[in-house]
């Protein structure tokens, strides 16, 4: 009996320590997400509000005609995209596929960006003095505000008087052949991807050197008795170790890029001609601009199934491979 | 054998020499952008367009003579300095400036509501003779300086000069001039000083309340960095150690929400906030971010670290469950509670998706989302664009600078365990 009642009086103090994080947990986490399973489902667009479930049903429940026009048939109702003549025309909604191969093709920068990062880090692991100064300086993109690093950077693409193009400049790239950044449809995704580069290199790189200096030296030791190069030494003993840092670096990266917005609002608007819409863009301008909160909802749910797909087959392939 | 550590040694330094050039080189890479930043903040507006690109903030200089306001020209050839008098289709009409200005020093003296007085040091001169700048700002022509020997404005005012004095004194002219001569224009160009115009800022700050947004962006993040704090704190102790039924589910059921990417959750926390009236409200912003799923994580990993024996020994001193949390884990857990504190005060302060959503007044704005609608309005104005980014990147970079330490501590901590 004693111990019955003591059972019990530690779970209600377990619960109501729980309390207070257990209410928010389930207003704006549980509850949305089950709201936007049902939302994904209706036509629902935030205005005429209805006296019953029943009248809502009525008049927003569309069934899976969302996910069908998704999938297979989407008329973009007066937003029309640039003429894309390519096989995602007869995949429903061109747009999103079209700006998943944008968020794709972004995502070309987290190689990149991780070879950057990582030469940093080796750089840094030295045993130099002054290291301090280094990390500061790396990092510093790192806790700066989005919006004002993008306000920042399309100054410096200028395409007449910004930084790049008057280094270009005096490069001898002629004037004509100088890139128009953010402006050409060609030149608009490296752009921002250079600057998202810059941003989170010193982020990565903290992570590389810290697993860098977890390396047991003796490793190192036993390569220098057997006469290996350092070319070998990185390659067999450094990059091996590094693994871990690696997936999690690819994990973390892929499901950030594939939520990229901010960025994308303030330095291009999703233009030149939709070349820089994601599709957090696309997800944003159906329920905020266009007020179709049912199709975002069904949108936002697809993005979940790729990101949820992207980690499991890392985990089960990567992860596994490397007994993480 | 000897040799060989030798060559070991000097391939040691070459790496070290190779790693420093690779960091130096990437380090201004890194700063650049920054740096040309500041530099456009303290540009005026007509100087930002340059090409090639100036780094330091530099006007072209114009000085009054006989009663007229004149441009500075130089030649690019000879380097020689010229008034320009007046410009004609076969050529600029020029006077040749026989003692070389050289003006290498500013001090503000005196600033007025329309007038801007510095001190300058003339180095050319042996004696390094000061002269007064007065920039007006009423002109229409910004760059208007007038330079007026001070030895002896103070000896027909008696002092340094104020507004009203300089005005009636007439401005001397401070250089011998040649006579006329008609020079290529293609062999001139401007003089330049540099001049840092720190009035971006003032005027930046005028056009768009940033005060207000500072105090709104700092009250919200820290509301909620605190109540983060507090509620992932209570639910990770719960989880680490307390028994209860479902709570291993419960966990794994937080767990699972933390793939769930935001925009899934967003429009139905739109509609649960329009439902709850509070759009245009700061409650809209700080209530969902009062919990986190990710900081429950991570203090639950660290509070499974703390030692067992610790807390049964309070126990047996009859320490409340309460207590436990607020007297030893709390305490022995600031490290952690620094890092997740840290990283939601950047987080919230650098937020600009919820404030964009849920705000409509500008005076609730916070400082990202003032910043993209300052952009809206002043994107023509590239000094004072910069001069905004400046004031709301400076706060964070500053706090960053002196509690690195911490915000390392915190990246390594975070990647290791997340």
């Amino acid at each position: 009996m004693f111990v019955k009642t003591k059972k019990t009086k530690e779970a209600i103090t377990g619960y109501v320590f729980l309390l207070p994080n257990i209410i928010g947990f389930i207003t704006f986490v549980l509850l949305p997400v089950l709201i936007s399973l049902f939302l994904s489902f209706t036509s629902y667009d935030l205005f005429g509000d209805t006296d019953s479930v029943a009248e809502f049903m009525k008049k927003y429940f569309i069934g899976f005609k969302n996910i069908y026009k998704l999938l297979f048939q989407f008329d973009a109702d007066g937003y029309a995209t640039s003429n894309i003549l390519c096989f995602w025309n007869y995949l429903g909604d061109k747009c999103l596929w079209y700006f998943l191969g944008n968020t794709l093709y972004f995502m070309l920068m987290i190689p990149i960006g991780m070879a950057v990062s990582l030469a940093l880090a080796l750089a840094m692991n030295q045993k130099l003095k002054g290291i301090v100064v280094f990390r500061t300086i790396y990092f510093l993109p790192v806790i700066s505000s989005m919006v004002a690093c993008a306000i920042l950077w399309r100054w410096i693409y200028n395409p007449e008087y910004g930084l790049l193009n008057g280094i270009l400049q005096i490069l001898g790239v002629a004037k004509e052949n100088l890139p128009q950044w953010l402006s050409s449809t060609l030149w608009a995704k490296p752009a921002i991807m250079l600057m998202l580069i810059w941003k989170s290199a010193g982020y990565n790189m903290l992570l590389y050197l810290a697993a860098l200096q977890g390396i047991n030296q003796e490793l190192y030791e036993a390569g220098d008795v057997d006469g290996a190069t350092s070319f070998d030494k990185f390659w067999n003993i450094t990059l091996p170790m590094l693994r871990p840092v690696n997936f999690f670096i690819i994990i973390m990266s892929i499901i950030g890029g594939l939520q990229m917005f901010g960025e994308i609002y303030v330095m291009t608007g999703g233009g030149p001609g939709d070349s820089t819409t994601t599709i957090v863009y696309y997800i944003y301008q159906n329920a905020f601009v266009w007020f179709r909160m049912g199709y975002a909802a069904a949108l936002s749910w697809v993005l979940f199934v790729m990101i949820f797909s992207a980690t499991w087959i890392q985990w089960k392939y990567l992860g596994q491979k490397f007994e993480i | 054998m000897a040799e060989y550590y030798k060559s070991l040694k000097t391939q040691e330094i070459l790496k070290k020499i190779f790693s420093y050039l690779f960091l130096i080189a990437g380090s201004i890479l890194m700063l650049a952008p920054i740096v040309w930043t500041i530099s456009t903040s303290l540009k005026e507006e007509g100087s930002t367009q340059t090409l090639p690109p100036e780094w330091t903030p530099r006007v072209m200089l114009r000085v009054m003579y006989n009663g007229k306001l004149l441009q500075v020209m130089q030649s690019k050839s000879t380097g020689e300095i010229y008034l320009l008098i007046k410009k004609e289709k076969e050529g600029y009409t020029v006077r040749k400036i026989k003692s070389q200005l050289n003006v290498s020093y500013f001090s503000l003296i005196r600033e007025t509501e329309k007038m801007e007085f510095r001190l300058v040091k003339d180095k050319s001169r042996s004696l390094g003779k000061t002269y007064l700048i007065i920039q007006d700002f009423e002109t229409t022509d910004s760059r208007a300086i007038s330079i007026a020997q001070l030895d002896e404005l103070k000896s027909l005012t008696g002092g340094i000069p104020d507004k009203f004095t300089v005005l009636t004194v007439k401005p001397l002219p401070v250089f011998e001039l040649d006579n006329e001569t008609v020079s290529d224009p293609l062999d001139l160009k401007p003089k330049k000083v540099m001049w840092f115009r720190w009035r971006n800022y003032k005027e930046a700050w005028g056009v768009a309340p940033f005060g207000r947004m500072y105090i709104n962006s700092i009250m919200v993040s820290l509301a909620i960095t605190f109540g983060v704090l507090f509620t992932s704190s209570l639910a990770a102790y719960s989880f680490a150690r307390i028994n209860f039924p479902g709570r291993d589910k419960l966990f794994l059921l937080y767990l699972g929400t933390m793939m769930i990417p935001f925009p899934v959750t967003m429009i139905p926390t739109f509609i649960i906030i329009e439902k709850l009236g509070w759009m245009d409200t700061f409650y809209a912003l700080i209530v969902p971010g009062l919990f986190s799923t990710y900081g429950v994580f991570m203090l639950r990993q660290f509070f499974m670290t703390i030692p067992k024996e610790l807390e049964e020994a309070a126990i047996i001193d009859g320490c409340s469950r309460f207590g436990i949390y607020w007297r030893i884990f709390l305490p022995l857990s600031l490290p952690a509670l620094a890092t997740l504190g840290i990283f939601t005060f950047i987080g919230t302060y650098n937020d600009f998706m919820g404030p964009l959503i849920y705000l409509k007044t500008e005076s609730k704005y916070t400082l990202p989302v003032g910043l993209s609608y300052f952009q809206g309005q002043y994107h023509s104005q590239t000094a004072y664009m910069m001069a905004a980014s400046m004031i709301v990147l400076a706060p964070m970079i500053i706090v960053y600078v002196f509690g690195q330490r911490f915000f390392v501590r915190g990246i390594v901590m975070t990647g290791l365990k997340g």
